[in-house]
């Protein structure tokens, strides 16, 4: 018979199985830093491990879980210690290897070209946002969160989230339009 | 109808753009496709990355193994090779203190058989200056004394008579 541990450690590997792509894909579009992504992805499931008999359900699994890996992402920014790496990023990628990896789907080479293009566009726009205007833009667009969901997983009121998103998007906008 | 549906919808050029009921705020054709092309461009780069740490890091493990085990042996035998170099070279500088000794050694012996070689030579040297005084002087006491008994001899004939009444009367 299994006991209540047990089930405990059956359930968080099965949430880890499922969310843990996500929450690395969001810390790796967000410090655009593979090591960086891998690392921050694995405290926050050690802390969500740690934290899981105190999890209540009252949000998603996923919520939860991203919340916590908002934080963490804001306390290494905030870690003085990491400053360092903050301004160097060895292992940040270059603006254009995301796009890189755009599918090519059924679109002409020039089509194609276009659209790397404004990929990476977008990126560039990205870098440059605000911590708290990246967090919103990439679980909107991204991970593709209701406002609500962003909300809980910010901490912010919806009114916020959308004022975060209006600004992220016009700077994106305003990236886009200056390179036509 | 989630986002992704309606976007896949976008995508494929259907009439039902609805971003005003979607988004915050309206967002254009053109800036929503660039968004799903970005998004598409993540997710499939976070994948590859999420693959390749996993492979990355089961091939790591067995190199880390590997590694350990080769750092091992290096460490014992660089502590083989310090330790053995060591008791090299405290048995070089002991045969080398030994042979410095013994040399030493024997250039004292060598010494002192010259020192003792000098003084036999002066020794002798010595022995033969006081031989030679002495011959010189034996042979100056019998020069003198051949020349008294040649001086006596010499006493003419014609006077032996009052030589010998000299010796009788006692003069």
């Amino acid at each position: 018979m299994a006991t209540a541990r047990e089930i405990a450690a059956e359930e968080f590997s099965a949430v880890v199985t499922k969310h843990r792509p996500q929450i690395f894909r969001f810390l790796l579009s967000s410090t655009r830093d593979v090591d960086l992504a891998e690392t921050l992805t694995q405290d926050c499931f050690l802390k969500a491990h740690r934290n899981w008999s105190s999890f209540r359900g009252e949000s998603t699994a996923m919520t939860w879980l991203m919340r916590i890996a908002i934080n963490l992402q804001k306390d290494h920014w905030r870690n003085r210690r990491m400053q360092f790496w903050r301004k160097t990023q060895t292992n940040a990628v270059e603006l254009d290897e995301a796009s890189d990896w755009l599918p090519s789907g059924e679109r002409s080479v020039e089509q194609q070209m276009l659209a790397k293009e404004r990929v990476e566009q977008v990126s560039k726009a990205v870098a440059g946002l605000s911590e708290r205007q990246r967090t919103v833009f990439l679980l909107r667009y991204v991970e593709e969160q209701e406002l609500s969901e962003i909300a809980r997983a910010t901490g912010l009121n919806e009114g916020t989230v959308k004022a975060h998103l209006s600004r992220a998007l016009a700077r994106v906008r305003a990236e886009l339009g200056g390179k036509r | 109808m989630n986002f992704m549906e309606k976007i896949a919808k976008l995508a494929d050029g259907k009439p039902e753009w609805d971003g005003q009921k979607l988004e915050p705020e309206p967002l254009e054709p053109n800036l929503f496709e660039t968004l799903r092309d970005y998004r598409l461009s993540v997710h499939a780069w976070s994948d590859a990355e999420f693959t390749r740490s996993r492979r990355a890091f089961a091939y790591s493990s067995r190199r880390f193994a590997w590694r350990l085990a080769a750092g091992w042996a290096l460490s014992c035998v660089l502590v083989a090779g310090s330790v053995s170099a060591g008791i090299w070279d405290h048995h070089r500088r002991e045969a080398q203190a030994t042979a410095a000794r013994e040399a030493l050694h024997e250039r004292e012996v060598i010494e002192q058989r010259q020192q003792k070689q000098r003084q036999q030579a002066v020794s002798a040297l010595q022995s033969m200056q006081t031989q030679q005084k002495q011959q010189v002087r034996s042979s100056d006491e019998e020069l003198m004394a051949s020349v008294d008994s040649d001086v006596s001899r010499q006493v003419p004939t014609a006077m032996e008579p009052l030589a010998q009444l000299m010796v009788d009367d006692g003069r």
